[in-house]
């Protein structure tokens, strides 16, 4: 596998998912590097999401093995893949737009008043107000002032500061960011592969979904190719061209370059 | 969710704090209680007087409970049509246990006991079989009301002995114990908070603090040149504020807000969906229990109109008046609250000009219309949501 040099953090094989008579996953396997942005590509319902949610314990799988850290885990719920450091900003963002934005960043994971080191049953708003501060800070986001007002009021680009703020707040072994510039203009997206590069710089792993190749080639170090409910192939980034990948993801790779559909100019794979 | 305008990041609309700022979804409640109190005292003359304020707020504890409850379930976004029945249940088998010798406290006990458990039942029904809460509370009211005429056979009026539970409706809080004790407690709490903000921060809250205690103060003092507060309204206060609480304090009511606001996202972000959605199921029906048990206490007994009629309406009516969306998420229990106290306050009113109950019904009817159709202008006037 190309992710061979640096360590995995991430080793997912062999996993199947149905819904119904529908496969979603149908044995897909890969292996994601610490410090390393993989870029998981793949054409509409190649499986991509679905596997992103097996990792993030949104599904559970069917069959198939992951393990973290060298280790073999099972994920059942959102709540256990944050335990084991995999932090995910989903394309939807999973911010509840009627919380302000601390309430978002700890939703789910708030932290406790204490007095005399017992936890107390209410929340310590000022701890939390401080530490979301600190981690919009880490990713130099200077547009938020007003930490206390509803998310539903905020631009795309600051809601998906937020989401990815609240997944890198604490010690992220791993993010995956599913579409986070699908929403996006071009100035929302640079900022946002600007924390990108910051969060790959202190040691994270990071899987990018995306349907943007010029994004992906940008800013990954490995592309991963969805097709059919598996991983297909995998490439380093920096050897690898645009029309490769693209063969790959329509599965029409061992069809001559012209008659590729839209070769040398698609930028972009978009499905139905 | 519905559609969001999205404003640029680097725009100086965001960064206008008048504009980024919802506007209180309580203020249309707050003006039309003040109208409220205005028209009708000016057309009775006695209604702001502090006897037919005792009055108005011992009827309005019952629908109090059940405001509060109808808004907890519209802010985790469902609804639950059996409240009112749920009430009359409880308060048929606190009765008939009353009249079977069992201590009053055992009997309301057991009255919510039976409450809760049809909290249970449609909760199980809801959230793990996930039939809409709509149908099941609907099949549950019906349930609910024939299992009520059936306890009260063969009168369909079941009066209560002489007990602490019938004198609750007609004990008053002394005036001045009161008053005192209101404000050290609202003092106490102002200090809490001012130790632990940081300096300089919030004035304006501790500003609205002095304002809050001083009217309660105020409202006592008033209260008492009658025969002083009802003990109904400081439980339905304490346990509204109990529930205020831990609504906006606690994890566990932030992700109630959460599930009503977007519940897929609340999924995403690991809450414990039918955990919290079936806490809320039992909670609410404990709460319709006590209004049950309120009503017994006013009427001093049940029969098989009570907790039927308008109580669940007006109860849902009054936490929409009160600002708590139909969408869920958005709202808050003492806007409920305020509902159920301007439907109560119309109601009362409209009894001091010898309206008959018939044109009660109607006139509270457009109350609620008029409200919603004032919170909407305002909302598309200031560009909010």
């Amino acid at each position: 596998m190309a992710a061979a040099s640096p360590p995995a953090v991430l080793q997912v094989s062999g996993i199947e998912k149905r819904f119904g008579g529908v496969v979603a996953l149908n044995g897909a396997s890969l292996s994601i590097a610490a410090g390393k942005v993989t870029a998981l590509v793949g054409d509409n319902g190649a499986g991509k999401s679905s596997l992103v949610r097996v990792i993030s314990g949104v599904f559970s799988p069917d069959s198939g093995t992951i393990h973290v850290g060298g280790k073999p885990v099972a994920i059942p719920n959102p709540r256990a893949a944050r335990a084991l450091g995999i932090h995910t900003v989903f394309q939807d963002l999973a911010l509840v737009g009627c919380l302000d934005v601390v309430q978002n960043v700890f939703l789910g994971d708030e932290v406790h008043a204490r007095f005399g080191g017992l936890r107390m049953p209410w929340l310590n708003r000022g701890h939390m107000e401080q530490a979301t501060r600190e981690a919009l800070d880490r990713l130099h986001v200077s547009t938020l002032q007003d930490l206390l007002q509803p998310v539903e009021v905020l631009s795309g680009g600051q809601r998906q500061t937020i989401a990815i703020a609240r997944a890198v707040r604490q010690d992220a072994r791993l993010l995956i960011l599913d579409e986070p510039t699908a929403a996006l203009g071009v100035k929302q997206s640079r900022q946002v592969f600007e924390a990108v590069a910051r969060i790959r710089a202190s040691g994270t792993a990071v899987l990018l979904i995306s349907h943007n190749l010029r994004e992906v080639f940008a800013a990954s170090d490995y592309i991963a190719v969805m097709r059919l409910g598996r991983v297909s192939r995998i490439f380093e980034t920096a050897t690898a061209n645009e029309e490769e990948v693209v063969s790959a993801i329509v599965g029409a790779n061992r069809r001559s370059e012209s008659e590729m559909p839209g070769s040398g100019t698609a930028r972009s794979v978009e499905g139905g | 969710m519905a559609e969001v305008p999205t404003v640029a990041a680097e725009s100086p609309a965001a960064a206008s704090p008048a504009r980024r700022r919802a506007i209180p979804r309580e203020l249309p409640l707050l003006g039309a209680l003040i109208a409220v109190c205005i028209v009708f005292q000016l057309l009775t003359g006695l209604f702001l007087s502090p006897r037919n304020l005792g009055n108005l707020l011992t009827e309005a504890a019952p629908l109090g409970f059940v405001a509060i409850a109808a808004a907890i379930m519209i802010l985790m976004g469902e609804i639950d049509l059996s409240l009112g029945s749920v009430a009359g249940l409880t308060a048929a088998v606190t009765a008939v246990l009353m009249n079977m010798d069992v201590p009053w406290g055992f009997a309301a006990l057991a009255g919510l006991g039976v409450a809760a458990s049809i909290g249970v039942i449609q909760g199980i029904i809801v959230v793990f079989f996930g039939v809409r809460s709509f149908v099941v509370t609907l099949a549950g009211y019906l349930v609910c009301f024939g299992l009520q005429m059936r306890i009260l056979q063969p009168n369909g009026y079941v009066p209560i002995p002489a007990s602490m539970l019938r004198d609750i409706s007609t004990t008053r809080l002394p005036s001045i114990p009161t008053a005192i004790a209101i404000a050290a407690a609202g003092l106490l709490w102002l200090l809490f908070r001012a130790l632990r903000s940081r300096p300089g921060a919030r004035l304006s809250t501790a500003a609205t603090g002095f304002v809050v205690i001083a009217l309660a103060v105020f409202a006592v003092w008033y209260l008492g040149s009658a025969k002083g507060v009802p003990l109904l309204t400081a439980i339905v206060l304490a346990i509204t504020t109990i529930v205020w609480f831990i609504l906006t304090r606690t994890g566990p009511g932030l992700h109630l807000y959460a599930i009503g606001g977007d519940i897929a996202a609340a999924e995403e972000s690991g809450i414990r969906v039918t955990l919290i959605k079936s806490v809320g199921f039992v909670s609410t029906s404990i709460l319709a229990g006590m209004a049950g048990l309120a009503l017994i206490s006013y009427t001093s007994g049940a029969d098989t109109t009570t907790g039927t009629g308008t109580l669940l309406l007006a109860g849902i009516g009054a936490a929409v008046v009160g600002g708590v969306s139909l969408l869920g998420g958005r709202g808050s229990v003492w806007g409920a609250l305020g509902g159920a106290l301007l439907l109560a306050g119309v109601g009362n009113g409209l009894n001091l000009l010898s309206l008959t109950a018939d044109m009660v019904y109607v006139v509270e009817g457009l109350v609620v219309i008029s409200a919603l159709l004032l919170d909407a202008q305002l909302r598309r006037h200031l560009g909010a949501r």
